[in-house]
């Protein structure tokens, strides 16, 4: 009776893992999902942006044809060296920029044929930093359909 | 009682947990002291590297922000952290947990993205829970059922414990909290009962991992020599025990050093010796430590914002022969750990609720805590007077740790002034 009892607690302890296994492998909350992102911010202009810092990843919808980076980061002093920025995704690079000045920078990507996720992971990745843990401001992400 | 005292502090834990980060109460658990003692992990498991340079140049474009306190070490260029491995290697089975599950979810494989933040948050839940759970069996070797139940919800609610335990579970008071209690009881067992390998392989296990938690925290390991000593007898019969069970010790010491044995590699290899000062520029003032802040200072003092624990130190006199065996443990430790504390250049620990360092000492404090409710519960009056105090005390705890929570508190710095103006108000 124990024994079987505790056969029916190690079937349905099994069975849930299997089950919230199958709902996170493309949970559709993944894409509010983002990390290593200082808090928006907004222009004088009224455009908000945010703060990279070495690394961060976001996460598009698997329906894009492509997306629309706007990128800048500060030159506070004449000697601050550019910054490059690399994008990949889902973990394949995908582009490279490099920001020479405080303009901004649109970039278009084309996203690549998608796989059955229902997101896509976009990281980017700059090769320096600013004072403050902050390597590029991104704008608001365009996604073309 | 207690058992199920225990696993409704347990569920709790989890809930404060949820509703720190479900709304926005905290910023993901992986921060500041957390951050560089979480480091390791993504280092050694993501990268496959024991200098941080791989994880400097993926968060950080290269260079560790000055916020972390990593240093590059003059003489080698090589990236030191503060924070020894201790914390990292109790977090490794939910890091890894998270890094499978980061690569089943598609999620950014870099050792800080969702799941990687709340795996290293929920290690911290983990190991507050299991710190209860060991500090429960303690209790229950000296005290009733009863006394051992009112100890732990006066100590889990009443002091900052609930909040290293949620809050900022990603600190390494936590798991000093836990190893603490673990050790308290391997000491207690060893001295009281038969000799036995296992359990001296474990002591020298919490031994090396409270050692590789904090390194200051070696004074806590004075509990095991001054178990029990009172007296010049007491002393000669531990002399004697320590001399007829010297095996036992030497497999203990054996298995602590090789839990450090990893440490001192580490530092060898960034700065060529085994032994250094990490801290860098930071330091301790010895000569002059801010003894009375760190004790009933507005800021952080340890009585100003867990009057309870007064209770604690209270029952250390008040019912000496229930805590004999830790009484000069208690004496020896808290007075050495308080100077300590008192002498560190940041003397308030930093942004924080109450004061952080006192949490890896707790177990201690809740022995005599235990021997003040024993004392309490003799006398109906006493009694009585004892629940509304503690009560008293329990209801501040939590409604300051909620006002912090809530930014009412400032993170550090608090003056008399702010106090007054925001005491018992949450707006």
């Amino acid at each position: 009776m124990r024994m079987r009892r505790t056969m029916l607690i190690a079937a349905a302890v099994l069975l849930g893992l299997a089950a919230l296994l199958a709902y996170l492998r493309d949970p559709p909350w993944l894409e509010r999902v983002e990390s290593g992102f200082h808090r928006w911010q907004t222009t004088p202009e009224g455009g908000r942006y945010r703060w990279t810092t070495g690394h961060a990843s976001f996460f598009v919808p698997a329906t894009a044809a492509a997306i629309v980076i706007p990128a800048r980061t500060t030159f506070d002093d004449v000697n601050d060296p550019s910054v490059l920025v690399s994008v990949e995704i889902d973990g394949r690079p995908a582009d490279e920029f490099v920001l020479k000045d405080d303009d901004w920078v649109e970039r278009r990507i084309r996203m690549p044929l998608p796989g059955p996720r229902r997101v896509r992971r976009i990281d980017l990745r700059v090769d320096r930093l600013r004072e403050g843990n902050r390597g590029a401001q991104i704008g608001e992400i365009v996604v073309v359909r | 009682m207690s058992k199920r005292l225990l696993l409704a502090s347990a569920i709790l834990c989890l809930a404060g947990y949820v509703y720190v980060y479900a709304t926005g109460r905290a910023y993901p658990p992986i921060r500041s002291d957390g951050y560089s003692y979480y480091l390791y992990l993504p280092s050694w498991f993501i990268y496959g590297d024991t200098t941080l340079t791989a994880v400097a140049r993926d968060c950080c474009g290269g260079v560790f922000p000055t916020h972390t306190s990593i240093i590059r070490w003059p003489d080698t260029k090589r990236w030191v952290n503060p924070h020894p491995i201790g914390v990292a290697f109790m977090q490794t089975p939910f890091f890894l947990v998270g890094h499978a599950l980061s690569g089943w979810s598609n999620l950014s494989p870099d050792g800080f993205s969702l799941y990687y933040q709340h795996a290293a948050g929920l290690a911290g839940v983990f190991w507050a829970i299991a710190g209860l759970f060991v500090l429960r069996r303690l209790l229950l070797r000296h005290f009733s059922d009863g006394i051992t139940a009112a100890t732990l919800l006066a100590l889990v609610f009443g002091t900052s414990l609930y909040h290293y335990a949620t809050y900022d579970s990603g600190y390494s008071h936590i798991y000093a909290f836990f190893l603490f209690a673990a050790f308290l009881l391997l000491t207690d067992a060893w001295h009281t009962e038969p000799p036995s390998s296992r359990r001296a392989i474990l002591l020298g296990l919490v031994a090396g991992l409270t050692i590789l938690t904090r390194h200051t925290n070696v004074l806590l390991l004075l509990a095991f020599p001054a178990y029990g000593l009172a007296s010049r007898a007491d002393a000669i019969v531990m002399g004697r025990r320590l001399a007829t069970r010297w095996r036992e010790l030497a497999l203990a010491a054996a298995v602590a050093f090789a839990v450090c044995l990893p440490q001192l590699a580490i530092y060898r290899q960034a700065t060529g010796r085994a032994i250094i000062s990490a801290y860098g520029e930071q330091h301790f003032n010895f000569s002059s430590p801010e003894l009375i802040q760190v004790l009933v200072g507005v800021q952080k003092g340890l009585f100003f914002w867990s009057p309870l624990l007064l209770a604690a130190v209270a029952g250390f006199f008040l019912k000496p022969r229930s805590v004999r065996p830790f009484l000069l443990t208690a004496v020896v430790v808290l007075i050495a750990d308080t100077y300590l504390i008192a002498s560190w250049w940041d003397w308030q620990f930093g942004a924080s609720y109450g004061h952080r360092a006192f949490v890896d000492t707790l177990p201690l404090l809740a022995l005599g805590l235990a021997a003040f409710f024993e004392w309490s519960a003799a006398r109906a009056l006493r009694k009585g007077a004892a629940i509304v105090l503690a009560s008293a005390a329990v209801f501040l705890a939590v409604f300051q740790m909620l006002q912090y929570w809530h930014g009412i508190l400032p993170m550090s710095d608090m003056t008399w002034e702010q106090y007054r103006h925001v005491f018992l108000r949450f707006r």
